[in-house]
């Protein structure tokens, strides 16, 4: 083989080994330049589009540190020419956000560890646990995803109001214990789980629980990690169950809390926008935390990695 | 000691039909058990209902001395590897190794001894720090392998433990399996669909169809004495030829007609199992069996003074395999490819003629309609 390779070789024009590595670094260089205009190209567009989605949100930050003076003149004005932090205090001292952001975030905090635990024993049992009717069962609870929360609302007002629970923490979190949506996503997880490793940790003397908590949930982190931001993001945006049931500015939710900043008689668009962009910090930070987690757990076991 | 008998052990999914029937079977102590059988045969179905996987729809399960029938997973003292390794990712392989005595509250001190033992015993000594995804196939199997008998249980449990293995290093480690049970002296009850895995491990094969045992013995008896048609074409490779036929009576001699008399192919039996084949299928359709390598060429008959036995089988090759110790010769016939071990010296070509001889005292005849063995004996304990 090397032979007959060598042999046709030698007809052809042969060119010396710095004459070669001249070429290559040619055409190396070629490439990488192709390579850098492309990259560039790409990411002039993103921008472009990235600024174009991003405006309002950015337009409103800019907005929070504008004079109120500012705002309001014929002209573009996409920048404040004299920052302030005024509006923030106006924010703070109007209504008491930080009770609010407090609120939500005890509220959205419980109903997260409340779900994730919830939701992934159930899922456990839906999915490892043979038992009668385990199939029906599941379905129920995914028929309950059907009924939209509007329609369940009054009447949980009711049994809530009947129970004296009114404007407390329990009535913004009990109803939001557990959801089919988290028992169905963690199901999904966990059907792609290799059942010989509960198998095996049976055998080797593992209860159920032990089994969840030391190998189950350590190899699901991402399922959970989605989960978590998910349901976080969720209650954080609650509006209807809690501007229904709250009444006092002591147990109000940032999201119903916001909209005390507009008042009829002395209404401050940079003052409002300022209480706004504080409460979706929140928001995005925990997506930047958990966005890996997210994008991975959303998409894991789509495809065999 | 260990000592496992099933009774009667049935497992029935939907009412009426059963993954396993009347399953009976005497485990002795250091016994290697072999489950063998096509896929879907209920042998994989069998070992999980010893370990406690599935519920015993029917019959006894008793491991020394006791009905295991309800016992947990846990409380039945064996352990099991199994086809996939089942490694907790999330664990180093100490942690693997160590799980099921840390479950069981062992002092740490001992389970450290344990742990380095095993793993010096398994040649795994320097992973001990690694995850299980960082290790080849071969090395994980071996971890799961140390994860079961770091727990010195009554009996192993291996589902197809070796069928995710490339095949030289499946070879490998059939031999330091084989090891292992020496050293070990446990009882083994392994599941395979692997013949060559069967009949190199066991020492006695529990041969499967349906969900029924068809046999149960010692590799080579099986191989020699196989109970029905099943047995006889599972067992072996190539497997053995089977030709439909009808026994006959030819002055006074017992005769085998290959696909019928007026072919003109024929086998003349003698002795006793002329005698058997006589009372017991004289005049019916049987189906006639023959290992590739109880089948001779002529020179080879005449020198084992076969050559008058088997008439008129000459028969075209249609396919040759030259192995270098032996050559083996395939050719068609009854709508089937038979296949035929010979001597390296045969130069038969692709195409050509030759004569075939049966040695008649290696032959099987089977009924027709019950496909069972007429010349089986079940060996006396």
């Amino acid at each position: 083989m090397s032979q007959s390779s060598n042999m046709a070789l030698r007809g052809q024009k042969t060119i010396s080994k710095e004459q070669l590595l001249a070429l290559k670094q040619e055409m190396n260089a070629k490439a990488l330049t192709r390579r850098r205009i492309r990259t560039g190209g790409r990411l002039v567009v993103n921008i472009v589009f990235a600024i174009l989605i991003l405006l309002p949100l950015l337009y409103a930050v800019s907005i929070a540190f504008m004079p109120s003076g500012e705002l309001f003149t014929t002209e573009l004005n996409l920048f404040p020419k004299n920052p302030t932090l005024q509006n923030f205090i106006d924010a703070f001292t109007t209504i008491p956000l930080f009770r609010f952001v407090l609120n939500s975030f005890i509220m959205a905090g419980s109903i997260t560890i409340a779900q994730i635990i919830t939701c992934s024993l159930a899922a456990f049992a839906f999915s490892f646990l043979e038992f009668k009717g385990r199939n029906v069962l599941f379905m129920i609870v995914l028929a309950t995803m059907m009924v939209p929360g509007e329609a369940t609302i009054v009447s949980n007002y009711l049994t809530v109001g009947n129970l004296g629970m009114l404007d407390t923490y329990p009535v913004l979190i009990v109803p939001y214990l557990t959801s089919a949506m988290g028992i169905f996503l963690f199901r999904q997880f966990y059907m792609s789980f290799p059942i010989s490793l509960y198998e095996s940790a049976k055998l080797d003397g593992c209860s159920n629980l032990r089994f969840i908590a030391k190998i189950l949930i350590p190899l699901t982190k991402s399922a959970i990690g989605a989960m978590a931001v998910y349901t976080f993001i969720n209650s954080w945006n609650m509006y209807m169950w809690p501007l229904l049931v709250t009444g006092s500015n002591n147990m109000r939710t940032v999201q119903i809390g916001i909209s005390m900043l507009n008042s009829v008689d002395s209404q401050s668009i940079t003052m409002m926008i300022a209480g706004v962009v504080m409460v979706i910090i929140p928001s995005i930070a925990i997506f930047i935390v958990g966005q890996k987690q997210l994008i991975r757990g959303m998409f894991s076991g789509a495809v065999k990695g | 000691m260990s000592e496992i008998t099933l009774r009667n052990v049935c497992k029935e999914f939907d009412k009426g039909h059963f993954a396993v029937k009347d399953f009976n079977l005497d485990i002795q102590d250091k016994e290697f058990i072999i489950f063998v059988g096509p896929s879907g045969c209920g042998k994989s179905t069998t070992l999980r209902m010893i370990a406690g996987l599935e519920d015993i729809s029917d019959g006894e399960l008793w491991i020394d001395g006791e009905l295991c029938n309800y016992y947990e997973p846990k409380d039945r003292g064996l352990s099991m590897v199994f086809q996939n390794y089942a490694l907790y990712p999330n664990m180093t392989v100490y942690g693997n190794l160590a799980y099921a005595l840390k479950i069981r509250k062992v002092p740490k001190k001992e389970i450290d001894e344990r742990v380095h033992k095993v793993a010096k015993t398994l040649e795994i000594e320097h992973l001990l720090d690694r995850k299980p995804a960082a290790l080849s196939g071969g090395q994980k199997q071996r971890v799961a392998i140390g994860s079961a008998i770091i727990r010195k249980p009554k009996a192993f449990l291996m589902d197809e433990p070796l069928s995710n293995l490339d095949a030289k290093l499946r070879a490998q480690m059939r031999v330091e399996l084989a090891k292992l049970h020496e050293e070990l002296e446990t009882t083994i009850i392994y599941v395979t669909h692997d013949q060559t895995e069967a009949m190199t491990l066991g020492t006695r094969i529990v041969v499967m169809k349906d969900g029924v045992v068809q046999q149960v013995e010692a590799p080579i008896q099986l191989y020699n004495n196989p109970a029905n048609l099943f047995v006889a074409g599972f067992i072996g490779s190539p497997s053995m030829n089977f030709f439909d036929a009808y026994v006959g009576e030819e002055e006074g001699k017992v005769v085998v007609y290959l696909g019928g008399s007026e072919l003109g192919k024929k086998v003349y039996l003698r002795g006793e199992k002329a005698e058997v084949a006589r009372q017991r299928e004289m005049n019916k359709k049987v189906v006639l069996g023959i290992r590739p390598e109880d089948i001779y060429d002529y020179e080879e008959a005449k020198e084992r003074g076969i050559h008058m036995d088997t008439q008129g089988l000459e028969e075209t090759v249609s396919a040759r395999e030259m192995l270098g110790a032996e050559v083996i010769l395939y050719f068609d016939a009854q709508g089937k490819t038979n296949a035929v071990r010979l001597s390296p010296e045969n130069q038969t070509q692709t195409g050509e003629k030759i004569d075939f001889y049966f040695d008649t005292d290696r032959i099987h005849i089977f009924d027709k309609e019950t496909e069972e063995n007429i010349y089986y004996r079940e060996e006396i304990r």
